[in-house]
């Protein structure tokens, strides 16, 4: 949760008038976002809003079409860089990217690698960590998830579950500033949704700066220190969760949360 | 009809020569030709506008040409140009250029057909796409990768057969060498048919076990203890 003491003054995420489109499709529509050290947000919102794209613009997996990104002050993308040529701009972008774990809704381990050796790959290939401080940390981040005992299970052997707490292990690995979750339990059959939020809860007590896209308004109402709600692109309403959930303001926001809350047992 | 097995015996040297040649061109052409497929392959899907454009004329334009006459242009046509190519290596030349075309298509093909989603993890931990292929792309587009690559090593075997015609010493031409000698076209085609299919097996055989070897994580899927 957010904890006054370590706030910088730069927010760790900051973007600026992003704008995407799909071709025709206008998916970002200027938007503007601050997210502060440690701090836990949530996005929800109806499928088609932007959510995802918004999660793949930040690391770049999507090219913002305008805009800017800062992560902890640094630009994403080439930056300066961008005039000096396609390699420089390329190799800081993948600096960049090192920075920000992804968390996938399905997953995308590497099938070819068992849960021990997705973790270590990229620290040792891309951060070139001498291979057995990758093996110490990739025992901590495996017993982090529980899952010391499948070190040697390929990904084909674990269950939904398990296969996404060693994605979220892998991108832990890389020491990310910042961490983000696309959707991370829609693949999930229901009752194992509650081990990959466990984990995420724990990384939020550990004050990890988190955007989270997700539909689990539970998770959202306990973990998040503001939800944001997006429609067609934009940020329509934003608030700490309970706010948002029971008394939004706008109109849009009211008739979703009506309609998602109707649906779900709600405390 | 007679079938005189003394033709095959008495010139068996003349047909060793000829399965050693056979093998050497086959596999410097594949060797070559895997190379430069890649490259292809690799430029072809850069994303880059120009590689790519390049890489599709130059596939377009070879795998659309037969193989012989890419062997009599790269034989009779490069002398008037100054380039004066011996027999082997215009042949070895021109058959890893004409694999080439379809080698450089079939990884294409095997790196496309690995899930987007493995690329997509692979960049955000911080690979560059270069690194990303190797460790990630590469290992898994091999199961993809090795049938039709099977098919397609047999089919460059096969065609080093047609590079008799300009002069490389390769069995085929030992068969017709012999045949001058003994007028017995049966039991020199009979042998050196066999010789092929002897060679193309063992170049099935030897992919199947490769297969096998490298698709085995897939295979794994019974829960530890």
């Amino acid at each position: 949760m957010l904890n006054p003491q370590t706030i910088d003054q730069t927010p760790m995420l900051s973007i600026q008038n992003l704008h995407k489109w799909f071709g025709e499709l206008h998916v970002l529509q200027g938007l503007n976002l601050e997210v502060e050290q440690s701090e836990v947000v949530c996005i929800v919102g109806p499928s088609g809003s932007g959510k995802s794209t918004l999660l793949r613009c930040i690391n770049f997996l999507e090219k913002p079409d305008s805009g800017q990104i800062f992560v902890a002050g640094q630009q994403m993308g080439c930056g300066v860089d961008c005039k000096r040529g396609f390699w420089r701009s390329e190799s800081r972008l993948n600096l960049m990217r090192a920075q920000v774990g992804l968390v996938f809704q399905e997953f995308n381990l590497w099938p070819h690698m068992t849960a021990f050796q997705n973790i270590v790959e990229a620290p040792i290939h891309v951060k070139g960590m001498p291979s057995s401080s990758a093996r110490e940390l990739a025992f901590k981040l495996l017993d982090r998830v529980s899952l010391l005992d499948k070190k040697d299970a390929y990904p084909s052997q674990l269950s939904g579950g398990q296969k996404q707490r060693v994605a979220i292990a892998r991108a832990l690995a890389m020491e990310p500033k910042i961490m983000l979750f696309d959707e991370p339990t829609s693949a999930l059959d229901i009752e194992l949704i509650g081990e990959v939020l466990k984990v995420m809860k724990s990384l939020v007590q550990e004050g990890m700066t988190m955007v989270v896209v997700t539909h689990e308004l539970r998770f959202a109402a306990e973990a998040a220190d503001r939800v944001i709600f997006m429609d067609n692109g934009l940020i329509v309403e934003q608030a700490p969760p309970h706010q948002l959930f029971h008394e939004p303001t706008t109109a849009r926001a009211q008739r979703f949360f009506a309609q998602v809350l109707g649906h779900t047992l709600w405390p | 009809m007679s079938f005189d097995i003394a033709v095959i015996t008495t010139y068996w040297p003349l047909f060793a020569k000829g399965i050693a040649s056979t093998v050497l061109i086959s596999v410097l052409s594949i060797l070559l030709g895997l190379f430069l497929g890649l490259v292809l392959a690799l430029l072809r899907i850069s994303g880059n506008r120009w590689f790519s454009g390049l890489s599709t004329l130059f596939i377009e334009i070879i795998r659309n040409i037969p193989i012989l006459i890419i062997a009599f242009l790269a034989f009779y046509g490069l002398p008037s140009y100054g380039i004066r190519l011996e027999a082997n290596l215009a042949g070895v030349l021109s058959l890893s250029v004409y694999s080439s075309a379809y080698f450089a298509e079939i990884i294409r093909g095997a790196i496309l057909a690995v899930p987007k989603g493995q690329m997509q993890s692979a960049r955000a931990v911080g690979m560059s796409h270069l690194l990303a292929i190797q460790r990630i792309i590469f290992p898994q587009m091999l199961s993809y990768l090795i049938p039709p690559l099977t098919s397609q090593l047999i089919m460059t075997i096969k065609a080093s057969s047609v590079l008799s015609i300009i002069t490389v010493t390769e069995l085929t031409m030992s068969a017709a060498k012999v045949i001058s000698i003994t007028y017995s076209p049966v039991e020199v085609y009979a042998l050196i048919a066999s010789l092929y299919w002897l060679l193309c097996l063992s170049i099935e055989f030897g992919m199947g076990l490769l297969e096998r070897r490298v698709t085995r994580y897939q295979l794994i899927t019974t829960k530890l203890p």
